[in-house]
């Protein structure tokens, strides 16, 4: 019997990491939802994400799990608009890219990377999205985007940086719990 | 205790769910809006389960709740009505769709040929995202007993909201591994399961009831 490339094991990590995404997106999104400010969402939420995306890479270390996990975890969001699974999906290749590009080697930096660009690229990919979505015109939305200026930078800085922070955060956990680490 | 009088496949549920909140949001008319309230609700009562009552007040309540803010700020009222039902209607058609029992959305996912893998994944995530925040709410309740004041702000939150929230995403995950394991799901033909196909009265249902919504919100009144 051919072997699948994911236990089940290993799904069930990824759709538990999966709810406590969409639980934390639950909880502080709606928070800052009136707030008009380019990657507010992503603020909100990126020390969590950043954290449960470290421990979901921890626990299940395979190309394919930031795709996985952000599918199933914006699936439910897809009530709210089309656009959040996209750009969460999107943000989670990114994630899976970058796994790849560092040998899927999980030292600290590199598992602090994780959260870092997984925030960083979902900021980036939401605004554009959302933008272009609006004024259905790239080049505009590409002007309009660059004008908003220092305000930008701060979302996209600031994401990146709590998701970061997050990440470094799960490999503190994880050398706290030891016996916890288990990759069958 | 109520009868269940239509219960729809719960993929279809789902995708009347999708089908009315995208149809409802271009709508500016709070009146079309009550319409495709209405037929949620009386969706709900059809597929009745225990609490339904807090399930209706709920989305009129946060609704209401957002019209107040609304028309606070831009003394519109007609705006105001249709931000505030815009809501209802997106927690209304998730309480709808969130009646289905995991059993019933298992079984009506894998008669859509989906893969295992993910019908797996995606029946956890829906089945977890309640208990995990049952067990945020008691991880933040035990940490409510230490003394900010002594430890920092930034340490409580580490030391006991962030490590016990972690430790129990990883035990849940491998005892309920385990579980399935003991189980052996996806080894063999289940030994108690029942076919749950599309079956024509749900398609019916969903193409009236999708037809009904298009109607509501778009028929020209004059």
């Amino acid at each position: 019997m051919k072997e699948k490339y994911f236990t089940n094991k290993q799904i069930i990590s990824m759709a538990i990491m999966a709810a406590a995404m969409l639980l934390v997106s639950c909880i502080t999104v709606p928070v800052v939802l009136g707030v008009a400010f380019p990657g507010i969402r992503c603020l909100s939420c990126g020390l969590f994400f950043g954290l449960i995306i470290a421990l979901a890479y921890a626990k299940v270390p395979k190309f394919g799990v930031g795709t996985i996990v952000t599918l199933v975890c914006s699936l439910p969001m897809f009530f709210f608009s089309w656009v959040i699974p996209c750009f969460t999906v999107a943000a989670g290749l990114c994630t899976d890219i970058y796994f790849l590009l560092t040998g899927k080697k999980l030292t600290t930096v590199t598992t602090t990377g994780l959260g870092v660009v997984l925030m960083a690229s979902m900021m980036v990919i939401a605004e554009s999205l959302g933008i272009w979505f609006i004024d259905n015109n790239a080049w505009t939305s590409f002007a309009q985007y660059m004008s908003e200026g220092w305000r930008v930078a701060v979302g996209f800085f600031g994401s990146g940086i709590l998701g970061g922070i997050g990440s470094f955060l799960a490999t503190r956990i994880f050398k706290e719990f030891k016996s916890l680490r288990n990759h069958g | 205790m109520g009868k269940r009088i239509y219960r729809m496949h719960p993929v279809l549920k789902m995708g009347l769910c999708v089908l009315t909140t995208a149809l409802t949001f271009p709508c500016w008319n709070p009146f079309r809006i009550l319409g495709v309230c209405g037929i949620l609700m009386a969706l709900q009562l059809a597929d009745y389960r225990p609490g339904i009552w807090r399930s209706f007040l709920i989305p009129f309540a946060v609704g209401g709740v957002m019209t107040g803010i609304s028309y606070g700020l831009s003394k519109d009222l007609s705006g105001s009505a249709c931000s505030g039902l815009h809501f209802s209607v997106l927690l209304l058609s998730s309480f709808y769709m969130f009646q289905t029992s995991p059993s019933e959305l298992l079984r009506g996912l894998q008669s859509c040929r989906l893969p295992d893998q993910l019908q797996l994944a995606f029946l956890v995530m829906y089945r977890f995202v309640d208990v995990l925040r049952e067990e945020l709410a008691s991880i933040c309740q035990a940490g409510s007993m230490i003394d900010r004041k002594r430890i920092g702000l930034i340490k409580k939150g580490y030391r006991c909201i962030l490590i016990p929230f972690s430790y129990r995403l990883l035990t849940l995950s491998d005892q309920l591994s385990l579980s399935v394991m003991s189980r052996d799901f996806g080894c063999q033909k289940r030994s108690n399961y029942r076919e749950n196909p599309i079956r024509f009265r749900d398609a019916q249902g969903f193409l009236l009831l999708g037809l009904a919504c298009v109607v509501i919100l778009w028929m020209p009144l004059k």
